[in-house]
């Protein structure tokens, strides 16, 4: 079949990177991106960081320029939906009626904030943060002194925490589980996390399950199971995302708590696929679909499915790999954290250092504090087994480790 | 063409590490030495001013050791980003290395600029 026309359904970072890779591979037919919000596509990872904080500007987010969109012809179509993808008829049809031709479609629509209910008057004091515009209304309440609770305590919640209190902020973060982060990092890196919040100031409560969020005009009540209430100026909810899964369900996609996608990214219909967020992609080393929330799986992912629509066929299966920057501080984790062992190189108490997670000898993961050239080599021995030792000596270079291995015991 | 060769270092001073922060007036160089070819980057990260000399050499690439940014040695490229790392001219005299903040790297000049193609 020839392409002519692409169209992406969501105009975030996985449709971004899948324009810029199929311009860029040679792709000269049309390049539709349909996004629901007003704005061109950004990238998010800032909003809970140096775009809270005021360090940058809504044009520094940009990730395809006006000029670079008009250089290339790539359209785009902002504050639309996609009402259904029509696979059959080989088009699209939007929420303001209009139906457009598309011999291939990328489902890209990312996810919404996951909500709780909210009682009271004044809903403006109860923030989630997902877009551009959110970033802003939550910015505008943060000012010295301001009490500001956040409900949940992964690691958005937890950026966002460390954003206020830099600009002043009282700020006090709410857990559900006993140690935050525990299950993406593991309990012990977990209390690492937890810690650097409490040395900067922030109140870190675990163990703690809301039970309502009244607001009044003055003011947000919390009230915990157990029966304590807490106040607050301003309330930031970030207890997960739910992903955007309306359109493929009213298209006909094979849905199981995200897009069901094979391991390159093809739907259950030809010539649909889904990537990001919002796709739960077949993975060998898993050995089932996993759907993942980070940045650098969106940026894969909309490559791959770049490319898989132009003919290149390419297994994407690599080790996960995210960031956050807390308190001046660069964490960074790869692979997993199922572990039977934690191998140390540097002490937590030196403030850089990473751990990395073995399972039975295997390298599975790393955590990394201050270190992210060591995550670059840790990506590299996820799937080999090297000894403990090995791995703790900093005098040996990581890299020599990668001939180490005595056998390789999962490709990723 | 007028040059401004800068003496910086021996080739001995770049040393196993492979990799050497200098400062040359106010500009931060990050030297990195890969397959008996040396490189000169600016040292800091175009992203968000990381020390790329603090970065990893893999695979032809310096990758930043703040965000994963990987830029290609012979041309700074991102090929994610679809951005350029500043890079410099470079050459080994008498076990000597000379950069040129003025100029690119020749490589770089004579290359198809990725940039360009897109």
């Amino acid at each position: 079949m020839t392409l002519n026309t692409i169209v992406t359904i969501g105009a975030g970072q996985t449709a971004a990177v899948a324009a810029r890779t199929l311009r860029r591979r040679g792709f000269d037919g049309r390049i539709l991106l349909v996004g629901d919000e007003p704005h061109a596509p950004y990238q998010r990872p800032p909003l809970s960081k140096e775009f809270l904080a005021g360090q940058e500007d809504r044009e520094s987010l940009m990730l395809l320029p006006d000029a670079w969109r008009d250089k290339q012809n790539v359209e785009l179509l902002t504050g639309t939906t996609v009402t259904r993808i029509d696979a059959s008829g080989g088009s699209v049809e939007l929420s303001d009626g209009r139906s457009i031709a598309a011999d291939a479609v990328l489902v890209a629509t990312g996810g919404r904030p996951r909500t709780m209910p909210v009682n009271g008057p004044a809903s403006e004091r109860v923030h989630y943060l997902r877009t551009i515009d959110d970033a802003e209304r939550l910015a505008s309440q943060l000012r010295p002194g301001v009490g500001l609770v956040l409900i949940g305590g992964g690691f958005v919640g937890l950026e966002i925490a460390a954003t206020a209190q830099a600009l002043g902020a009282e700020v006090t973060v709410l857990e559900a589980d006993a140690v935050p982060l525990a299950r993406i990092v593991g309990a012990e890196m977990g209390d690492v996390c937890t810690r650097l919040q409490r040395e900067n100031g922030v109140t870190v409560r675990a163990g703690v399950r809301v039970d309502t969020v009244t607001t009044r005009p003055d003011g947000v009540l919390i009230a915990l199971d157990g029966g304590e209430v807490l106040q607050a100026d301003v309330v930031v909810v970030g207890i997960g995302i739910v992903p955007n899964v309306e359109v493929a369900q009213a298209s006909g996609l094979a849905v199981d708590g995200g897009i069901l996608v094979d391991a390159q990214g093809r739907t259950s219909i030809p010539h649909v696929y889904a990537a990001g967020d919002v796709a739960a992609r077949f993975s060998d080393a898993a050995g089932r679909h996993v759907r993942v929330e980070h940045f650098d799986n969106a940026s894969k992912q909309g490559a791959a499915t770049a490319n898989l629509m132009l003919g290149r066929v390419g297994v994407v299966d690599p080790a996960h790999w995210f960031w956050s920057d807390q308190f001046g501080k660069n964490i960074q984790f790869t692979g997993t954290a199922r572990y039977t062992d934690l191998v140390f190189r540097g002490s937590t108490d030196d403030g850089e250092f990473t751990a990395f997670y073995l399972d039975s000898g295997v390298v599975r993961g790393a955590f990394s504090l201050d270190r992210g050239d060591e995550i670059s080599a840790a990506r590299e021995l996820i799937g080999r087994s090297i000894a403990p030792a090995r791995l703790a000596d900093q005098d040996v270079d990581l890299f020599d480790l990668m001939d180490d291995d005595e056998e390789l015991v999962t490709v990723s | 063409m007028e040059t401004n060769w800068t003496r910086l270092v021996t080739v001995r001073e770049l040393g196993r590490r492979r990799k050497l922060r200098v400062e040359v007036g106010d500009t931060a160089v990050a030297l990195f030495q890969a397959d008996d070819r040396i490189y000169a980057f600016r040292d800091l990260c175009i992203h968000q001013d990381r020390s790329l000399a603090k970065g990893t050499l893999l695979h032809g690439r310096v990758i930043c050791p703040g965000h994963q940014w990987a830029f290609d040695l012979d041309t700074g490229y991102e090929e994610d980003q679809d951005l350029c790392q500043p890079t410099y001219a470079v050459k080994v005299e008498d076990d000597v290395v000379y950069v040129d903040l003025t100029r690119s790297p020749d490589y770089a000049e004579t290359a198809t600029s990725p940039a360009e193609v897109d």
